[in-house]
């Protein structure tokens, strides 16, 4: 596991977190995505050791990288599209209804 | 026939596409009830074949076990395939009534179908990162029918669920890469056998399934995970929360069952850690228990306070999870055999009555204009068969006999005392009372008096057929609570034989 990778993983991280605690709507959502494309870097960094592509019949069936953590990050990828671009539509359905992204002072509406 | 495993799923995802291709509105009614009876009648057949003659594995794709996703029906997932089919049914025929065309076009039977799917899925999964996926399946299609009504309100809780949930499977997804990345395989079956083998590894699969079990406490609604759940609830349209509250929350219980119980429970830490020979299911059900006992506490107190039906039954539920996870833990840390059987009764018992009083709620707030307890009067003397459902439902959840919440709250308690855990049954006590309490007062103040305001021709016939089914359901699984109980010892029977799972799924092969 190459250590620049790991130190990118820990300031994404720490950015994501520092987003989704943020008053703007619009940042706490570039937050959680920051936030689930960091799952995935992990899923990648986690993944084992650099080698060639897994083909079957390409090379040698020596040092092959793992095709598992790729195949479960595509997967992941094309939820985490789905959930983003529906919470997207969401904050711009918030944004017609209140004409404000600010968390904070729509937050205090008690039901 | 191993492919009839994967036949309710279909039957889910079929009715799914099909409601959203027809247009006509009653047939796209028609289509979905049609759908879920499908669906039911698969779900019977898979259970009783499991019941008959064991589990059932089916590799999809024919990948097999371990490199491919295995699909499993043993007897734990047949108990929920049949929970869920009754309360889906119920919520089905309810909808079909309840929810505004408007709602209905904008695809509401389609995101209803898909959480069926997703559930039945992570029922049938022997897959973690399937689970994952069938978790989003699930998280997606209520996003959707939490904000189907669109207003100022919903879009707001809307939006702290969903950006509660992402990060949630941000986490589950690091966790389950985190394992992967130990064991070297994400079959549950294998995860496991390879942890007996190799006990280095079973440090870092603790750190990696604390992660999990924070994401499986939120999903189910565990202190101090528990917050979204009251407005989610009693914003989304009554059969949605309904379904949320009765059978997806129960997904969260199923996954801590089925991974800390089956997979991780009696992996223990190697000679040279910390604490050596602590085992995982011991460590989670330590954290459990306090988690539960705060639940059970916190969820009955708000829920008193609560001056709504929507809001004292959305914090009810949060109580009563308590109730549920109380005894997996007391059965993680190894006090009580038989705890994991009354946790299963007490989870049927708690989605029955939950889901038809959210329906009843919501019928009541329709033809009432208000859902204020206060403000409610006379419902019993305005409309009979909602009033006798509503009492039905709720005295089974306090556990009055002969009702099936009765056998769940008994079997729970002689958990506790099986424990010899005086704490554990103090709390049960104190949530036990305050549960009687709070529907003691919603049914003295909203059903007793004189009729207030109530417009009996607001309450269609498939709504209160909907009610006095489940109702009917409390009634007559309260009267064959033997059989019920036997079921659930059978199911927990499952749960707790980590080799017979394996060889399940793996198919005795040894690799």
């Amino acid at each position: 596991m190459s250590p620049v990778l790991s130190a990118i993983l820990g300031l994404m991280f720490a950015g994501g977190t520092y987003l989704i605690l943020s008053r703007d709507a619009v940042q706490v959502v570039i937050g959680s995505l920051v936030l689930s494309q960091c799952a995935n870097l992990y899923i990648m960094i986690a993944g084992g050791k650099d080698g060639e592509a897994p083909i079957v019949g390409h090379h040698g069936a020596a040092n092959v990288t793992d095709p598992v953590p790729q195949a479960l990050v595509l997967t992941a990828i094309v939820i985490g599209f789905a959930t983003t671009a529906f919470l997207l539509t969401l904050v711009y359905r918030f944004y017609e209804e209140n004409e404000e992204v600010d968390l904070e002072k729509l937050g205090g509406e008690k039901s | 026939m191993t492919q009839m495993v994967i036949l309710p799923f279909i039957a889910a995802m079929v009715t799914a596409v099909a409601s959203l291709a027809v247009k006509e509105k009653q047939v796209r009614d028609y289509v979905s009830t049609a759908g879920n009876i499908l669906y039911s009648g698969l779900a019977v057949y898979l259970s009783l074949e499991v019941l008959g003659s064991g589990p059932l594995s089916y590799a999809l794709g024919g990948w097999e076990a371990p490199f491919g996703i295995t699909l499993l029906a043993d007897e734990l997932s047949a108990f929920m395939l049949l929970m869920t089919a009754v309360v889906s049914l119920a919520g089905n025929v309810y909808s079909s009534s309840f929810v505004s065309d408007d709602a209905k076009s904008s695809g509401y039977y389609v995101f209803l179908n898909f959480m069926l799917a997703g559930m039945t899925g992570a029922f049938l999964t022997a897959d973690l990162f399937n689970l994952f996926v069938m978790f989003e399946l699930v998280l997606l299609s209520s996003y959707a029918l939490v904000s189907i009504r669109d207003n100022r309100r919903q879009l707001f809780t809307s939006l702290k669920y969903v950006v509660m949930n992402l990060l949630g499977s941000s986490f589950m997804l690091v966790a389950i890469g985190g394992i992967y990345g130990v064991t070297g395989s994400l079959n549950m079956a294998a995860i496991s056998r390879r942890l007996a083998q190799n006990p280095s590894m079973a440090g870092p699969v603790l750190g990696f399934s604390v992660l999990l079990f924070t994401v499986f406490a939120l999903k189910s609604g565990l202190v101090p995970f528990h917050f979204w759940a009251p407005h989610v609830y009693s914003d989304s349209p009554a059969p949605a929360s309904a379904m949320m509250a009765g059978i997806s929350k129960k997904v969260g219980i199923y996954a801590i069952i089925r991974v800390f119980v089956t997979v991780l429970g009696s992996t223990a830490l190697g000679a040279k850690t910390l604490m050596p020979g602590l085992e995982v299911g011991a460590a989670i059900g330590t954290l459990l228990f306090v988690m539960s006992c705060a639940t059970v506490l916190l969820g009955g107190v708000s829920a008193i306070n609560r001056k709504t039906l929507d809001r004292i039954l959305s914090y009810s539920s949060i109580g009563q999870v308590g109730f549920i996870t109380l005894p997996i833990a007391l059965f993680l840390t190894g006090a009580a055999e038989s705890a994991l059987a009354a946790s299963l009764v007490y989870t049927l018992s708690h989605s029955i009555s939950k889901s038809g009083l959210f329906m009843a709620s919501g019928t009541i707030k329709k033809a009432a204009g208000t859902d204020s307890i206060e403000d409610l009067g006379g419902v019993s003397e305005a409309d009979r068969t909602v009033a006798t459902s509503f009492f039905v439902l709720a005295f089974s959840l306090v556990g009055i006999p002969p009702l099936l919440g009765f056998m769940g709250k008994l079997s729970v308690f002689r958990s506790a005392v099986s424990a010899g855990s005086p704490g554990a049954l103090l709390v049960l006590l104190i949530g036990a009372v305050m549960t009687l309490l709070y529907f003691t007062k919603s049914w003295l103040s909203a059903f007793f008096g004189e009729v207030k305001s109530f417009d009996a021709s607001e309450v269609s016939g498939r709504e209160k057929a909907a009610i006095a089914f489940l109702a009917a359901v409390a009634i007559t699984a309260g009267l064959a609570g033997g059989e019920v109980y036997s079921l659930a010892q059978q199911g927990a029977d499952a749960a707790a034989d980590t080799q017979g799972y394996i060889d399940a799924v793996l198919g005795g092969e040894t690799g």
